[in-house]
């Protein structure tokens, strides 16, 4: 149950923050209408950095 | 326990901390509130008196107080967490002192509010700014008492030994930085922030050696060439990659404080800081020289916007890689049975053991790479094409290439999916795409693109390769790349960290939902059918256990989306 909170609360905060920052009027040095894409190419990539090699 | 009378209301108010530490963060947060009330007000411009200005310079002095306290506090707190979480003992909640700290903030209040309006005069705004301070002092003091009785704080203090005298050193400091510190962002005049004139400075010393002929303008901190400028603005000074770089890094090393030696990972941050401030300044005179050389839609819509996003992911990426791979940062690799959570490496030890023990695996699954860098290199291909390109993205098909050349390189480890499917996935398909075009179907008319006209403008060649990469890649690698990264990793992720040892019937509808969420989001304006796509997609994968049926269910909702587009000249929904 309190996964069960913690999950839907990030997916909450994830959809409000999401949604508003693909919104967003571009500003000049960092896109937000970009945020989405990037935050998941950094997570991405960083995953993949992380995991372990194959054998 | 407390005893009787006032003191003894803990039982009646057991939703408040009731140990020491969570008192102290209590005493933190009303703090908290207490300011940005008394900040509405000081901020509020209805009624400012003419005698403002004259007071200024004594809510300077305490200003400074008020910080040097909020940051003492802050210190003392990271400092002596640990010591303090320690102290078990329950502590009365004085309920009188917390009524009297609250009526000393609605005075301070109304004392802040006459000294807006003036009122009184000089002498006037004078006492009512004395008395509005030193209420708000004793408020404080109220509130201190109030969550801690004296001899809380006297035990605080003993507890946590010499922290305290840390405290005020590190408060100290910070509250004399704040103000020179804030000049680097904050411009006091027409003179600009420091950042905004070093960065200035340092494109025009960029360009000069890239080109000929700069024209400048410093008094509006403009230049270029005589065929395109730009203007630096604060905002263009670095500012936001700075503080997404300060935010990663901070996160980053909080989060992995267990695989990182301290002070060592430290040193890191003011790097990651300096490199992404570097590639802003690369970035400005790279935007100059390609508004210069003939192509200014492409520098002020694609590599405008992209750019910054690029310098950010690249000195964020490096920073997380030399926190792993450089010895002098990174803590040995953990060993034995034991470990932790989701960063796998709580219950290491050091030195001469880690020979004589096996090493414990860490880090995510080794079938991380295959089920993720398909998709990872679709969304890196379209950073790189949209940088390239203006309002036509007219390097599209580097995404198809970029998808198709990783999954190619993965072939071993994709070959254990099963890749069979049933009537049911271009069912599903087909649903999601009835469910997709809805709102289009509706409106009869399509929603204006700008992609039509673009496509138009084309050479016949041009045109027809364009969209036969786009076709492609919407039916191909667009379908495998992302089921694999949101079903086949991330839904089967959040159940298990060796997620490809998970069955795809085994999806829950937890992981089926947050996996849909992302998957939706990614979307843009179409979230909401994106969202249901993915819970369609994961329901076909889940009913037969079969990558094959959400595989062939996408490319089925693409294939028929890429039929309308053409068809009708809906552009809008490419």
């Amino acid at each position: 149950m309190k996964n069960l909170l913690r999950y839907a609360m990030l997916t909450l905060v994830v959809a409000l923050v999401g949604s508003s920052a693909a919104y967003a009027t571009p500003v000049p040095e960092v896109d937000p209408g970009m945020a989405i894409s990037g935050f998941a190419l950094l997570a991405g990539a960083v995953t993949v950095l992380r995991a372990r090699r194959s054998k | 326990m407390p005893s009787g009378g006032i003191l003894s209301r803990t039982e009646t108010l057991s939703w408040l901390p009731s140990r020491l530490l969570g008192r102290l963060f209590l005493f933190a947060a009303v703090l908290i509130i207490d300011s940005l009330l008394i900040a509405v007000v000081h901020q509020s411009k209805a009624g400012w008196g003419p005698y403002v200005q004259s007071v200024r310079f004594g809510s300077l002095g305490f200003d400074l107080v008020v910080k040097f306290g909020f940051l003492s506090l802050a210190a003392f707190l990271t400092v002596g967490y640990s010591r303090l979480k320690a102290l078990h003992e329950r502590i009365p909640f004085n309920v009188a002192l917390f009524a009297g700290h609250l009526a000393c903030i609605f005075a301070a209040g109304l004392a802040e509010t006459s000294v807006r309006r003036g009122l009184g005069g000089v002498p006037g705004t004078i006492a009512a700014l004395v008395l509005s301070r030193a209420v708000s002092l004793v408020g404080v003091a109220l509130l201190a008492l109030a969550c801690l009785p004296p001899r809380s704080w006297v035990t605080a203090i003993r507890a946590t030994g010499s922290s305290w005298v840390f405290a005020l050193l590190a408060g100290g400091c910070a509250a004399v930085l704040i103000y020179p510190l804030q000049s680097l962002w904050h411009a006091a005049g027409k003179s600009g922030s420091v950042l905004q004139v070093l960065t200035f400075q340092s494109v025009l010393a960029t360009l000069r050696v890239f080109a000929s002929g700069i024209v400048i303008d410093p008094a509006t901190f403009t230049l270029g060439t005589a065929r395109f400028s730009v203007t630096i603005e604060q905002a263009c000074s670095g500012l936001e990659g700075l503080g997404l770089v300060l935010a990663f890094t901070t996160a980053w090393l909080i989060y992995f404080r267990k695989e990182s030696r301290f002070p060592q990972a430290l040193l890191l941050v003011p790097c990651a800081l300096a490199c992404v401030w570097l590639l802003n300044v690369a970035r400005i005179a790279a935007l100059i020289l390609i508004g210069s050389a003939g192509a200014p839609e492409v520098a002020m819509v694609g590599f405008h916007s992209v750019a910054g996003w690029m310098a950010f992911m690249a000195v964020a990426i490096a920073f997380s890689v030399a926190t792993q791979k450089l010895s002098w940062v990174r803590r040995a690799p953990s060993i034995g049975p034991q470990g932790g959570g989701d960063c796998g490496l709580a219950g290491r030890t050091e030195g001469p053991a880690l020979a004589e023990s096996p090493v414990r695996e860490t880090g995510e699954s080794a079938a991380t790479g295959a089920y993720l860098v398909p998709f990872l290199a679709i969304l890196a291909a379209s950073f790189v094409s949209k940088a390239a390109s203006g309002y036509f993205e007219w390097l599209y098909p580097l995404r198809f290439v970029a998808a198709a050349l990783a999954l190619w390189f993965f072939r071993a480890e994709l070959r254990k999916l099963n890749w069979r499917f049933g009537w049911m996935a271009p069912l599903a398909g087909t649903a999601v795409f009835l469910v997709w075009i809805a709102s289009s179907w509706w409106a009869k008319e399509p929603q204006a693109s700008s992609l039509g006209a673009a496509l138009a403008a084309q050479t016949p060649p041009a045109r027809l390769a364009w969209i036969a990469f786009r076709v492609a890649a919407a039916a191909i690698t667009v379908p495998i790349a992302e089921e694999l990264a949101f079903r086949g990793y991330l839904a089967r992720r959040i159940i298990n960290r060796e997620f490809d040892g998970v069955s795809f019937r085994n999806l829950t509808a937890l992981s089926t939902a947050v996996s849909s969420a992302v998957f939706g989001l990614l979307h843009g304006q179409h979230w909401m059918e994106g969202i249901l796509a993915g819970v369609a997609y994961a329901a076909v994968l889940k009913w037969r256990g079969r990558f094959g049926d959400a595989v062939v269910a996408h490319a089925t909702s693409n294939l028929l989306l890429a039929a309308w587009v053409l068809w009708r000249g809906d552009w809008a929904q490419w």
